[in-house]
């Protein structure tokens, strides 16, 4: 029956259409806008800026050339904490045919880099023995190690770097699978996420969403410093992972697995791979972590000190046997602490008990509750790997066991490291070369053992100089003062031993000589003018020698092959500053600053160009942009209460200046700018009254107790200058401006007398100037005169 | 965790909103992003960067 128009039943269908089409309508919206709305909200940020690429490798503008990405490990450990790759420029494939280079890809952590100057480190000795040992062919070994990275970004690195067509991959991680990003050392809850987890937050950080989310919850540093600001390593402090922490196995499970993906990207690429096990500091190093018997009320911690008190005698009488025996009894009784089984090692040393030796030393590794070192179980994992892949191309380089320093007997101590983990310039080339022998062998023309060019050849390719080693033994003795190292059983020797070096260093370098160092540097970069590392070491001594046109021209070549070497942007503002060329150094430190804006030198640097070239507005601005993520900052707080005292703002630079004073109560910086404006606007007591508060921060610094004198002899205090002027002195016998000052101060007293041996001091100490001996005649002629005493 | 599923499902089939699925998965996919994100990890490094 056809419906009679008009009916209900027509009306019913015809009322039904609009209903329908607006539920259509609501489910497509309901199912399309949610998605709408993600994908908007991930093209707004990547159109306004907020994204950026994750791949290791970036193209270097339309040169057809790559370059490493400085953000590529702010999706590990967020963009204010994350380091840079150190890579130059590399053409994307490796060319084929007799020309083609042979080119090795380094991939690892700090250790591999090269900390604390990467300019030495592993891969820079096996481009120099390779170079050598294979005079036909030029060799290019690229280092794409980043420090405090590990297995998680070194596999995102090996999957990106496959389009390289490298002929040899270098693999030496291992040491931060514990610390590094998502190890248990470095989560709040102790527990890493599983291994998907892991990955899909990495996928997730691939977008902008991602990135957005977890740039908002990352941890934060107050920037990027070339000095050492940070100090992170107090939480690893409180987050100790004892050898049984539930989690120590599924970090070896997990580095096994990234182990095995970056070997199959490497395979994948037709390279050769190279499986370095991870040699650390056995024999110099005591643990950095103990899990010690704490009860001392209890019988049996009382007799383990007991043992570890005769270990001790045993040890200072030189009774190597008894010592055994007393630090054997003394595991027996506490087989978890580590500091315990070091010292039984060690006595196992003295007594010439090699082999059992090493094996506690290995046993003290492993049980250091801070796990700042690759253990055995990580080694293992990487030995079970290569074995598992059995390919004819992957090849185990066993540093672990092969890695040898001077007395082959001896466990590898600090003839090899600097520290933990990071090799001496020797140590890197005995790691160099395990895997120089491996490579060579693998070509098919083996080396016998003098073919190799020796240490001090690699160090002369590679700029090593007097100079080089005083500023990188200056940073392992600033390392060995900071906790944990501070705190470890050896920081008296240790800190010794560093100090010897340092001396050393120092002395070297005043017989060699700047001129002589920097002739010795430009042959050598002359032998090699594509080698930016090695011009980046003449840059250092040019600056040293303030040589700024020359450097700046050096540093300049740096960058032309390291465009993304955010350092050498930084230098070259320096060098440029100070060259007078303050427009091409605000370019310079922008430059920097596009790569990494919150880098904190370039920032100041850059402020006090701005401040140089009469733009105080700028460089307030840009510390102002500093102290917004550090607060706290010495430098950026000084400098803006400086500008400020320059823009006749008085009152406000030292409000700000003694907010610095505050907030770094150890620094004497700002109590000294502060007292310079102070004694500038003729306020001498108030400045004699700063440097006293400058002088209890730091007693023993003689220049701030002669200043202390000046004032107060300006401030009409003669007898209080006197004192502050002789205590500076006794601190400083050769002080040449404290004797004059002294003299000056007791001729004003009409003490002639007590004067003239002071201005004869002085005299001495500078026999070229003619001021002492001016006023050494006056003194004199005052006292034939008859005036004073 | 897995009854709560459940009981979604049913409700799902019962009212047959299939439509609140999308819905449901960017929700879950943006809760997932946020937890996997906010584990954010602390880092060594011992050396200024040169």
């Amino acid at each position: 029956m056809q419906p009679v128009p008009g009916t209900p039943l027509e009306n019913t269908a015809d009322s039904a259409k609009p209903g329908q089409l607006r539920r259509i309508g609501f489910r497509l919206a309901a199912i399309l806008l949610p998605l709408a709305i993600v994908f908007a909200l991930e093209w707004g940020l990547r159109l306004s800026g907020r994204y950026q690429s994750t791949s290791f490798w970036i193209p270097h503008g339309d040169s057809g050339t790559w370059m490493p990405n400085p953000a590529f490990a702010a999706r590990f450990v967020g963009p204010s904490m994350a380091r840079m790759p150190r890579s130059g420029l590399v053409q994307p494939a490796n060319s084929t045919g007799p020309d083609s280079p042979l080119r090795i890809l380094v991939f690892g952590e700090s250790a591999a880099l090269g900390d604390p100057e990467p300019a030495f480190g592993m891969p820079r000795f096996l481009q120099a023995l390779l170079e050598a040992r294979l005079p036909g062919r030029r060799v290019e070994v690229l280092n794409t190690a980043v420090t405090a990275l590990n297995s998680h970004a070194i596999r995102e690195a090996a999957r990106d770097s496959r389009d390289l067509k490298a002929d040899f991959w270098v693999l030496y991680p291992g040491n931060n699978e514990v610390i590094g990003p998502f190890g248990p050392a470095s989560m709040p809850s102790g527990a890493p996420p599983s291994l998907a987890a892991i990955r899909f937050g990495l996928a997730a950080r691939q977008s902008a969403l991602g990135q957005w989310i977890a740039n908002r919850q990352a941890a934060s540093a107050s920037g990027l410093s070339l000095t050492q600001r940070w100090t992170g390593l107090d939480q690893f402090l409180e987050r100790p992972i004892p050898a049984t922490h539930p989690a120590l196995p599924a970090v070896r499970d997990t580095f096994a697995t990234n182990l095995r993906d970056i070997i199959q990207y490497g395979l994948a690429s037709g390279a050769q791979v190279l499986v370095g096990t991870m040699a650390v500091n056995l024999a110099d190093f005591p643990p950095l972590g103990s899990d010690s018997p704490r009860d001392t009320n209890s019988p049996a911690t009382r007799s383990w000190m007991a043992a570890v008190e005769a270990g001790r005698s045993a040890d200072a009488r030189g009774d190597f046997a008894a010592a055994v025996s007393a630090w054997t009894n003394a595991v027996a009784q506490a087989p978890a602490d580590a500091e315990t089984r070091y010292r039984l090692g060690l006595a196992r040393l003295n007594a010439g008990e090699f082999k059992e030796a090493r094996r506690d030393l290995e046993l003290a590794r492993d049980l250091d509750t801070l796990r700042f070192r690759a253990d055995s179980g990580i080694n293992q994992a990487t030995r079970d790997v290569v074995a598992a892949l059995g390919s004819p191309r992957v090849a185990l380089v066993d540093a672990d066991r092969s890695l040898k320093g001077t007395d082959p007997d001896r466990p590898p101590g600090a003839d090899l490291f600097f520290e933990h983990v990071h090799l001496r310039p020797e140590g890197n080339y005995e790691l160099a070369r395990l895997f120089a022998e491996s490579i060579v062998n693998s070509l098919g023309s083996p080396a016998g053992p003098n073919a190799w060019l020796s240490y001090e050849d690699c160090l002369d390719r590679l700029g090593w100089t007097p100079f080089a080693a005083a500023r990188v033994w200056g940073q392992i003795r600033t390392l060995a003062q900071r906790p944990p190292f501070s705190r470890q059983s050896h920081a008296a020797l240790r800190d010794q031993y560093v100090e010897d070096r340092v001396a050393d260093a120092t002395r070297d370098a005043r017989t060699l000589g700047l001129t002589a160092a920097v002739t010795r540097l430009k042959s050598a970069v002359g032998e090699h003018p594509e080698d930016w590392e090695l011009r980046e070491q003449l840059v250092r001594l040019l600056q040293l020698g303030r040589q700024w046109t020359n450097a700046v021209a050096e540093e300049r070549e740096v960058l032309r092959r390291a465009p993304g070497h955010v350092v050498g942007w930084f230098e070259l503002g320096e060098s440029l500053a100070q060259a007078g060329q303050r427009d091409a150094a605000v370019e310079a430190y922008q430059r920097a600053l596009a790569i990494r804006p919150d880098f904190i030198e370039a920032r100041l640097g850059l402020a006090q160009v701005y401040s140089d070239s009469g733009r105080p507005t700028e460089a307030l601005a840009t510390l102002d942009g500093i102290l917004n993520d550090a607060p706290q900052d010495l430098y950026a707080r000084v400098n803006r209460g400086m500008i400020l005292i320059g823009m006749k703002r008085s009152d406000a630079g030292i409000e700000e200046l003694q907010r610095a004073a505050r907030d770094n109560p150890a620094s004497t910086l700002p109590l000294v700018r502060l007292a310079e404006v102070y004694s500038a606007q003729n306020s001498h007591a108030a400045a004699a009254s700063v440097y006293a508060e400058a002088v209890a921060r730091e007693p023993a610094n003689p220049s701030l107790r002669h200043r202390m004198g000046i004032e107060r002899s300006k401030a009409g205090q003669p007898a209080a200058a006197e004192a502050a002027l002789r205590e500076a002195l006794q601190l400083a016998p050769d002080f040449y401006l404290g004797h004059l000052d002294l003299g000056v101060a007791l001729a004003q007293q009409s003490r002639f007398s007590e004067a003239v041996p002071e201005f004869e001091a002085a005299q001495r100490l500078q026999p070229t100037n003619s001021l002492p001996r001016q006023y050494l005649d006056l003194a004199r002629k005052k006292l034939q005169e008859g005036g004073g005493n | 965790m897995w009854e709560l599923v459940q009981e979604f499902a049913r409700f799902l089939r019962r009212e047959k909103k299939w439509w609140l699925l999308p819905l449901v998965a960017v929700l879950l996919l943006l809760g997932a992003i946020i937890v996997v994100s906010s584990s954010a990890a602390v880092s060594s490094f011992l050396y200024p960067f040169l």
